[in-house]
């Protein structure tokens, strides 16, 4: 497994335990004491899932989460807390949280966590990198395709296009063939779904 | 002859003139016959002025009148006059006392002719009688009348000479029974005081005062609370001949006492309770770390214990682990225990460093929660004071539970509390909690202690009451303060040695 389990926890025994649970298990286990601590030694597109403390002394773990959420981490959360009341663990939740565990913790319910969330990570990586992708697509496009290619996800015949832009129908279709074939799509459906996937605004259909 | 009889003449003259008291001669009648010139000295008159006249000329008219009976049957039984006192009026109208005595004079034919004698000036006399014995009687007033045991020792034979009536009421023993037998009176004494109620009393051969208190137990076996206090009376060599002392009773006093405290307990024992359930999360926190890593460790040993060659020595060491952690878990249920505990009131010897060290180990975990830091000042070779370590530990954790809350959470200052100790200049610790709140308006400062006074929506304001009332029954004095630079600072003194006196 190339997975690794990151624990951010101010307790020594609690991050000792844990690490050698996971440890036999056979995952890769990183420790933290701090919020801080770890968000000074994490990469980009790591694999696998952080099981973070809510109380903490210097930033808390709901915090630490907020600061992940503005930086597009594909790391999963799953709060692991002495003590933790309804209202926190719905804001720790509605913000992303895989799961929000009471200390102590049986290892099933970790492992159904940890499974949970290295499942949620899998398909965030997968999605960031297909955003990647389309991305890398559409830089391809010349400025002229790119302007096509906006225009038609708008739902635009090609006719109007032509109008729009002050060129030919013909020309409208060849630049729309190459659009099709520079984004690998074979229909409008599909690249309308990859402008969506790649949250790319579509300007306001104006005929 | 004649010569010798002149020198001797001359000499009883002289005799007569200098000597300080008046002499006289009277006639059966009582009519001055010969008078010394001392007269002018006793009653301001000159001795021709009253040759003719009778004594009972010079006196008031009341007085005049007894004397004269008194004389009228001194003459018939023709006795002598001794030490007759009686008033006389001096020439300015000032009255004085004389002392009167004479013998009678007979001729011949032992017939009397008179009486001859000498006035003395005793009036100073008599006013000092008459003080001496209105201060007599207003001592015995005193001494009997008062519900206090008044009481006088001889310092050489350490017995009690003088033991005034209230005695017979308060110890149900007679004042007489205590001159026999003076072992009584340590007899009387409560076995579990009699010790150090000596040890006091004995200060006595030390000439110094002393004050004790020590329960009694009285012929029909109840007992009373005795609070003896005895001074030194020096001689005028400056010697401690005599101690006199008060003995009261203040069962009375000792059971409101007692009753206070008891209510002071419970007051106390609800706060804990109150506070424990706001430190309930903190505490199950707390307790649920080393029970989070008890868990891990062994269900780590469990997947160990299935591989073909487990690693024994990882094994020891999770083993160990699961050790701490269960000495950790048990000694926080501990601590909680001991904390909402309703004990007794009681006092020991203890270290305040200490004492607040674990305050704050119980409420850490609240304060980190709350974003706050704690710095601690202690003071090195603080002394130990006597006091009750929980109601103490309560203290302190009431302010910092206070100052946690008085601290805007959503400031942007880091909320800081310094807690320090140090040696009061009156054999006393000084205990000061700070924070770096807003503080307060300078016109609660009085006011926060009293019952109800909150600045909190949802505050009782009984906190610092009660934490006032603990300083308070401990003999200590608590105060508030803004700091300088803004937050409020409350400190408190707590007296080294416990001021177990009433």
């Amino acid at each position: 497994m190339e997975e690794t389990i990151y624990i951010v926890d101010d307790d020594l025994s609690v991050r000792k335990g844990l690490s050698r649970l996971l440890n036999t298990i056979g995952f890769n286990v990183q420790l933290f004491s701090s919020a801080h601590d770890f968000l000074k030694h994490r990469q980009k597109d790591q694999n696998g899932c952080i099981l973070l403390d809510v109380r903490m002394p210097g930033m808390n773990g709901l915090d630490m989460q907020e600061r992940l959420n503005k930086s597009e981490c594909s790391l999963p959360i799953i709060f692991i807390t002495g003590h933790g009341d309804v209202p926190m663990s719905v804001q720790a939740m509605k913000k992303g949280a895989v799961n929000f565990l009471t200390k102590p913790f049986d290892e099933q319910h970790l492992l159904a966590a940890i499974k949970e969330a290295i499942e949620k990570n899998r398909q965030k990586r997968i999605q960031y990198g297909n955003v990647r992708t389309i991305r890398n697509r559409l830089k391809i496009l010349t400025s002229r395709e790119h302007e096509v290619f906006l225009l038609v996800i708008t739902g635009m015949l090609n006719k109007q296009i032509a109008s729009k832009l002050g060129i030919s129908e013909k020309t409208v279709k060849i630049h729309r063939g190459r659009v099709m074939k520079k984004m690998q799509v074979t229909s409008i459906a599909n690249l309308v779904h990859l402008a969506q996937q790649a949250n790319v605004t579509i300007p306001s259909a104006s005929i | 002859m004649e010569s010798k009889l002149h020198n001797s003449e001359q000499k009883y003259r002289d005799i007569v003139e200098t000597i300080s008291d008046w002499i006289w001669e009277v006639d059966r009648n009582g009519i001055y016959t010969y008078i010394s010139p001392k007269i002018k000295d006793l009653l301001g008159y000159e001795a021709r002025e009253v040759l003719g006249k009778t004594p009972f000329d010079l006196m008031p008219d009341t007085e005049a009148k007894r004397v004269r009976r008194l004389f009228k049957a001194i003459v018939s039984q023709r006795s002598p006059i001794k030490k007759l006192e009686n008033i006389n009026q001096r020439k300015d109208g000032r009255l004085v006392v004389l002392e009167t005595s004479g013998i009678p004079l007979f001729d011949p034919n032992e017939q009397l002719q008179g009486y001859r004698g000498v006035d003395r000036d005793i009036t100073e006399r008599k006013r000092i009688e008459e003080e001496l014995k209105k201060s007599k009687e207003h001592f015995r007033l005193i001494a009997e009348t008062i519900e206090e045991v008044f009481w006088m020792a001889d310092v050489k034979t350490q017995k009690t000479f003088y033991v005034s009536p209230a005695y017979e009421k308060i110890w149900g023993r007679s004042c007489k029974s205590l001159y026999k037998h003076p072992q009584s009176f340590i007899q009387s004494i409560h076995a579990d005081d009699r010790k150090r109620a000596c040890i006091d009393i004995a200060i006595k051969r030390s000439g110094r005062p002393f004050n004790t208190d020590y329960r009694i137990i009285r012929p029909d076996g109840t007992v009373r609370w005795i609070w003896d206090r005895g001074y030194p009376v020096r001689n005028k060599a400056g010697m401690v001949t005599l101690y006199v002392g008060v003995a009261q009773d203040v069962t009375e006093r000792k059971n409101i006492e007692k009753e206070l405290r008891q209510h002071q307990t419970e007051l106390a024992h609800v706060d804990r309770i109150s506070r424990m359930n706001e430190l309930a999360t903190s505490l199950a926190h707390e307790l649920n770390q080393p029970l989070a890593g008890i868990l891990s460790n062994a269900q780590a040993a469990q997947k160990l214990l299935y591989k073909k060659a487990p690693n024994l020595k990882e094994l020891q060491d999770i083993i160990v682990d699961i050790i701490a952690d269960d000495e950790r878990a048990s000694s926080i249920i501990t601590k909680a225990r001991a904390f909402a505990k309703r004990g007794p009131f009681t006092r020991t010897s203890i270290d305040v460093n200490d004492t607040i060290r674990e305050a704050l180990a119980v409420v850490s975990s609240d304060t980190t929660a709350k974003g706050m830091s704690i710095v601690t000042k202690y003071s090195k070779g603080l002394p130990n004071i006597v006091a009750d370590q929980i109601q103490l530990q309560q203290i302190i954790l009431n302010l910092v539970l206070n100052a946690a809350q008085a601290m805007p959470p959503q400031s942007k200052k880091k909320r800081k509390l310094i807690i320090s100790t140090s040696s009061g200049r009156s054999r006393n610790v000084i205990i000061s909690v700070e924070d770096n709140g807003p503080g307060i308006n300078p016109k609660h400062l009085e006011i926060i202690f009293e019952p109800f006074f909150t600045t909190k929506k949802h505050g009782m304001g009984m906190g610092l009451t009660i934490t006032k009332s603990i300083v308070t029954a401990h003999g200590g004095k608590i105060w508030a303060e803004n700091r300088p630079k803004k937050g409020l600072r409350i400190s408190f003194t707590l007296p080294i040695t416990a001021k177990y006196r009433v």
